[in-house]
């Protein structure tokens, strides 16, 4: 900032070159992680410049933001979406990781950054691999796309990287994260429920979800069945369709005599259908939706665009202040969803 | 997400030089004033940019405020954080509104902001002052700083300004909201009286705070006794209907006593102090932590909240919705939750040691 002499005065790109005795468009393209410059020489430039104190100008990087969003040139640089699906087929078939991952590439798109995806895992990329293709192509923002439940580290440098978390809360170091709020889904659709004349309300939980997710819907039914009937405990059914789920399921459902079910992330049409046509009719079915965009009955739909945008907005202002690393305070950044009609 | 930013696709001062048939220098002496063109071609140039609605951009001018100072009437985007209940002596006690402001303040300046601070709890305060204060020409974003639910109400024109708060989650308006994560900080503290080997734990809990929160402590509670295996021990509210002191000590004596707590945790800060009042001394007696430690403070346990980080959060948040020109209550509106510090301390040894 060039508006005065005195005290507080900016440390510029011009003192670094100064310092590391090369011309300031060799800092800009080591401080951008251009890979024009060995690597060497990228880290020397980056760690005078930390010594030295210089910080990239936040109004420059606002304007240069702005810029963009009216005249978009060449791209602005890279975002690597990265998920741990077996494959890309696998990838495609899922309707939560690809609806993330189009809208996300779309908002990446209007801020004129590029997106790709990256697939990690044993028969894919390995996660060392992953930062070294990373770095040598100047692709600085990671975002972790809707990583699972058992993928609880990466083996990253995560100095190196801007990244934001999408429904991957499991991952340590913890990073910031952005994540639909399903601790206020399973308030939301018990009190729909009992607001519509139900007295008695079971959740029935995919065993699958990880322990965060699990435990933030378990949070949102507890404490609206506190709030209806402090005297109750609360009863929720973790489903496995593969290890007698069925079985267990109508069992729990005839001994704790509900008038609804609420599924999360639970395919409710073929519960149903394994349930005693009598049962199943007497009951009314809703769902916290977490894979599916859509299902036949009362339902709470996923964000999953909401998701891919935010993650996206979030990652491009920190890249804009170059703000990498793992944060000493993480914090995850919920949105509420909405209670869809049968009909909708 | 916020639906009003999709369209962000702006007039430029190039497209009015299109409409009004002028080049874009003559459109910019036009309307900064600055240069020397006929009134009349200022004039019709003005009403051009406005009816096709060209608005210059904050950011732009900040910047060029910032690069070229003294040059007219720029300024920097303008933030008010209006504060709940400020006093000096809050001040002084280093409460928690003053962390916020502190994170506030870092976070704005870094982005490149001016921030106002705005006394809600001071007796000059009035709505019209209110308004004055927050005048839209000059104000680009509100932060409603931690209001709480005996706080009077706020009317402003939301629509003009890009809005976060800062907990209140229970209160209109609608928006993006920084707090801090309770549901975490009451769970993490029921862990760690878990991990100290505590079995019979007791939660009581600020009636203000529980309602400011939306139930946030109770949801920590219920989850943590749940995932724990935790006998199924009541949430004791405190200052419910306002009672007084002398009641509130009896309840939690004859709570404690009903359920053998082994240790109480507590959003209250003199929870120490209530438990003497029942005639619990210490922790041979029994155990404490606070919900909403300020500071590591080696003599007592709990959760540390930090506010400073939520102040940075929402700052970092308001400048993101005014750097994408998002005006007016965002829907959805997403909450950012940030999580607490569990800290040992001498009020909650480990369950037992002191027996021995």
């Amino acid at each position: 900032m060039s508006c005065d002499g005195n005290e507080h005065r900016r440390v510029t790109m011009s003192d670094v070159a100064l310092a590391a005795n090369v011309h300031k468009s060799t800092v800009s393209l080591a401080l951008r992680n251009q890979s024009k410059l060995s690597a060497a020489t990228r880290e020397r430039i980056r760690r005078i410049a930390e010594q030295i104190g210089y910080r990239p100008d936040p109004m420059l990087g606002l304007f240069n933001l702005r810029r963009r969003l009216l005249a978009p040139p060449r791209p602005a640089g890279g975002i690597a979406f990265v998920s741990d699906l077996p494959n890309a087929a696998a990838f495609a078939r899922s309707e939560r990781h690809e609806r993330i991952f189009s809208s996300a590439r779309e908002e990446a798109k209007r801020l004129n950054f590029t997106m790709e995806l990256f697939l990690v895992g044993p028969a894919q990329l390995s996660p060392a691999r992953l930062s070294q293709v990373l770095l040598a192509r100047g692709i600085t923002g990671i975002l972790l796309g809707a990583l699972s439940p058992g993928t609880r580290s990466l083996n990253i440098d995560w100095s190196r990287f801007c990244v934001v978390g999408i429904e991957s809360t499991q991952v340590e170091p913890r990073v910031d994260n952005v994540s639909t709020n399903y601790f206020q889904a399973a308030r939301l659709a018990y009190k729909a429920l009992v607001d519509d004349g139900r007295r008695n309300v079971g959740f029935v939980i995919a065993h699958d979800l990880g322990t965060e997710i699990d435990s933030q819907l378990r949070a949102g039914y507890l404490v609206e069945i506190h709030a209806q009937t402090p005297s109750r405990t609360a009863p929720f059914c973790r489903f496995d369709p593969d290890e007698g789920g069925f079985e267990h399921l109508r069992q729990w459902i005839k001994s704790e005599d509900f008038d609804a079910v609420v599924g999360c992330g639970v395919d409710l049409s073929r519960v149903s259908a394994q349930i005693q046509p009598e049962v199943a009719k007497s009951l009314t079915w809703a769902s916290i939706d977490i894979h599916r965009a859509q299902t036949g009955c009362l339902c709470i739909p996923p964000l999953h665009r909401e998701l891919g945008r935010r993650a996206v907005e979030l990652l491009v202002t920190r890249l804009q202040i170059n703000l990498r690393g793992v944060p000493a305070n993480p914090d995850t950044t919920l949105f509420p969803v909405e209670w869809q009609d049968a009909k909708g | 997400m916020e639906n009003l930013g999709h369209d962000v696709v702006r007039v430029t001062i190039k497209q009015v030089a299109q409409a009004a048939k002028v080049h874009y220098s003559t459109v910019s002496k036009a309307l900064s004033g600055r240069g020397r063109i006929p009134a009349a071609t200022r004039e019709r140039i003005r009403q051009i940019a406005e009816q096709i609605g060209y608005q210059p951009d904050p950011v732009m001018q900040s910047l060029s405020a910032q690069r070229n100072p003294g040059r007219g009437a720029h300024r920097e985007p303008r933030i008010v954080f209006l504060a709940n209940r400020w006093s000096s002596d809050e001040l002084a006690r280093g409460a928690v509104v003053r962390r916020l402001a502190d994170g506030v303040r870092y976070q704005a300046e870094l982005m490149g902001c001016t921030l106002d601070l705005l006394p809600l709890g001071d007796a000059m305060i009035d709505a019209a002052e209110i308004e004055r204060q927050c005048d839209p020409s000059r104000t680009d974003g509100i932060i409603v700083g931690a209001v709480d639910p005996l706080s009077p109400r706020l009317e402003l024109d939301w629509s003009r300004y890009a809005v976060v708060k800062i907990d209140s989650a229970f209160m209109l308006p609608t928006s993006t909201l920084v707090a801090n994560d309770q549901m975490q900080v009451a769970r993490i503290a029921f862990q760690n009286a878990f991990r100290l080997g505590y079995r019979r734990i007791g939660m009581a809990v600020g009636q203000l705070e529980e309602k400011a929160t939306q139930n946030l402590y109770s949801a920590g509670c219920y989850v943590a006794q749940d995932e724990l295996a935790l006998p199924d021990v009541p949430i004791l509210y405190l200052g419910e209907q306002r009672e007084d002191y002398p009641t509130t000590v009896r309840r939690v004596a004859d709570w404690i006593r009903e359920h053998r707590l082994q240790i109480v945790l507590s959003t209250w800060a003199s929870v120490r102090e209530l438990l003497r009042d029942c005639g619990l001394a210490g922790p041979d007696d029994i155990s404490c932590g606070c919900l909403c430690l300020n500071d590591p403070d080696p003599a007592l346990a709990g959760v540390i909240q930090h506010h400073f980080v939520v102040g940075q959060k929402a700052a970092e948040a308001l400048a993101m919705l005014i750097m994408h020109r998002k005006q007016g209550l965002a829907t959805p509106s997403a909450a950012t939750y940030v999580g607490g510090t569990w800290q040992d301390g001498v009020s909650a040894p480990h369950y037992g040691a002191g027996e021995s």
